[in-house]
């Protein structure tokens, strides 16, 4: 499900006009972007954790020419869902 | 309420999303409780959800495996299972790659950014470039941005619309002012959250700025460098090539010198045909015993102390200690073979090498006269090779 199609159901389940509800929909990604910036952990209630993890530069190589290089330090998004969630999925 | 630097809670993201949203934070708490709820079910159904720049969850299914009971050794079956997989959106992914986000909170983007324009004004002003227009722009930038994040900090809803009009940066600056005096009145509701949102917008002027400055002092200062080094360059290759180029014309001179010297030398000597020495056998033969002459400088040995035949290793003036006592005189000794020796210092082993009997003003080394005889024999035989 796409994130409009997800907007859209929202706004019917909630009652809320669907401009508000896009409205809330880009406020939320925005603020969970920029606090994931942040190095913050993001708590969904609920739902799970998001949290940024660094990954160390490595030794890459680039298959073109075989040269070996040191990659970018990275930071990565990752998602932790919550007990209850896990237990749901299973 | 206490701001932990460290997390976003669920209520902090539910204030923030209502404030930028621009509706109550009941509203918010609402929607967004819809949002998780909804995406559970959805992901309970097996669909995957996508959340505009955060991400897409999906239910992601283990299979089953087998496996080895470590304590028994009994296999077993490791049942199946599914979880939640999530994978981040390239735009949140890029937003915390590209612009190195403060990983330390003192760290933060704006210093940086200052810091950068105080060194590349340093540069200007060292490099004796007359800094005032990209100075004073960059410093008029810094003020700027300085003066906008004092005023954000001031009024919170100005930088709300600041980032509003982050489309069309042209417009900022005019249309700030006029916004600030209507927002004033309400500073306090927003404040929490200014720290939090001041960077974007103050990166973006910060860059805009700074990014013309140094575009400018690039241009004057490239041909600069490359004149100022390859003249170095030239000026320490002209010296090298001096000295070089010093050195062997001396050298040069000398050996034509010398060999004109010695044509000179054995023209005349064989005129007078007192260069016979090296066939001193000759002389044996035909009796004329001549006594040693001091001065000329060809001397002719007829009567010889011995006659060695060198071993491997051996040196003349090993043989001028051996035969004299002084190594100094191994000259004479190479005087009296020149015939067989092709130079002083290779000597073939096996060589049969006559050793003079010298004259006794010779041997005496304590002598002006004959020291200068052995320097300039040694001079000759030694530049020779």
């Amino acid at each position: 499900m796409t994130s409009k199609e997800l907007t859209t159901l929202i706004a019917e389940k909630t009652g809320l006009t669907k401009k508000q509800a896009e409205a809330l929909m880009a406020a939320t990604g925005q603020t969970v972007a920029e606090a994931l910036n942040d190095n913050k952990t993001v708590q969904l209630k609920n739902f799970g954790i998001l949290e940024t993890k660094e990954r160390a530069p490595r030794e890459v190589t680039n298959p073109r020419t075989g040269e070996k290089t040191r990659s970018q330090r990275k930071r990565i998004i990752t998602f932790r869902p919550n007990r209850q969630l896990k237990e749901q999925m299973k | 309420m206490e701001q932990d630097s460290t997390k976003l809670s669920w209520v902090e993201l539910k204030q923030a999303v209502a404030k930028k949203a621009g509706v109550s934070e009941k509203t918010a708490g609402l929607f967004l409780n819809t949002l998780v709820s909804e995406t559970t079910a959805l992901l309970e159904q097996g669909e995957q959800v996508r959340i505009a720049k955060v991400g897409t969850f999906k239910i992601q299914t283990v299979a089953q495996r087998r496996s080895v009971n470590v304590t028994t050794g009994a296999s077993i079956v490791i049942p199946g299972y599914n979880k939640i997989g999530f994978a981040p959106d390239n735009g949140v992914t890029n937003l915390l790659n590209d612009n190195p986000a403060p990983l330390t909170q003192e760290d933060t983007p704006m210093q940086k950014l200052s810091e950068q324009a105080n060194e590349i004004l340093d540069i200007l002003t060292d490099m004796g470039q007359s800094p005032d227009e990209d100075g004073k722009k960059t410093a008029k930038g810094r003020q700027k941005d300085g003066k906008r994040t004092a005023k954000e900090a001031e009024t919170g809803q100005g930088e709300e619309q600041e980032q509003n009009q982050e489309a069309e940066p042209a417009a900022e600056p005019v249309a700030e002012p006029a916004n600030e005096p209507a927002n004033e009145p309400e500073p306090r509701q927003e404040e929490k959250d200014a720290p939090e949102e001041e960077e974007q917008p103050a990166q973006q002027t910060g860059t805009q700025q700074t990014e013309p400055a140094e575009e400018q002092q690039r241009k004057p200062f490239r041909p600069w460098m490359t004149i100022g080094i390859t003249m170095i360059v030239f000026a320490v290759l002209l010296i090298f090539a001096y000295i070089f180029l010093q050195h062997k014309i001396e050298q040069w001179v000398d050996t034509i010198s010398n060999r004109t010297e010695h044509l000179q030398t054995m023209e005349t000597e064989d005129e007078t045909g007192d260069w016979s020495l090296t066939d001193a056998e000759d002389f044996e033969a035909s009796g004329e015993a001549d006594e040693l002459q001091q001065e000329a400088a060809p001397r002719v040995y007829t009567r010889f102390i011995k006659t060695e035949k060198l071993p491997a290793g051996s040196r003349l003036a090993w043989l001028a200690y051996k035969y004299y006592g002084n190594k100094d005189l191994w000259v004479f000794i190479y005087e009296a073979n020149k015939d067989r020796l092709k130079s002083p210092s290779r000597i073939l082993i096996g060589t049969e090498v006559r050793v003079p009997v010298l004259d006794e003003n010779l041997k005496d080394t304590a002598n002006p006269e004959t020291r200068r005889i052995i320097r300039q024999l040694e001079e000759e035989y030694l530049q020779k090779n």
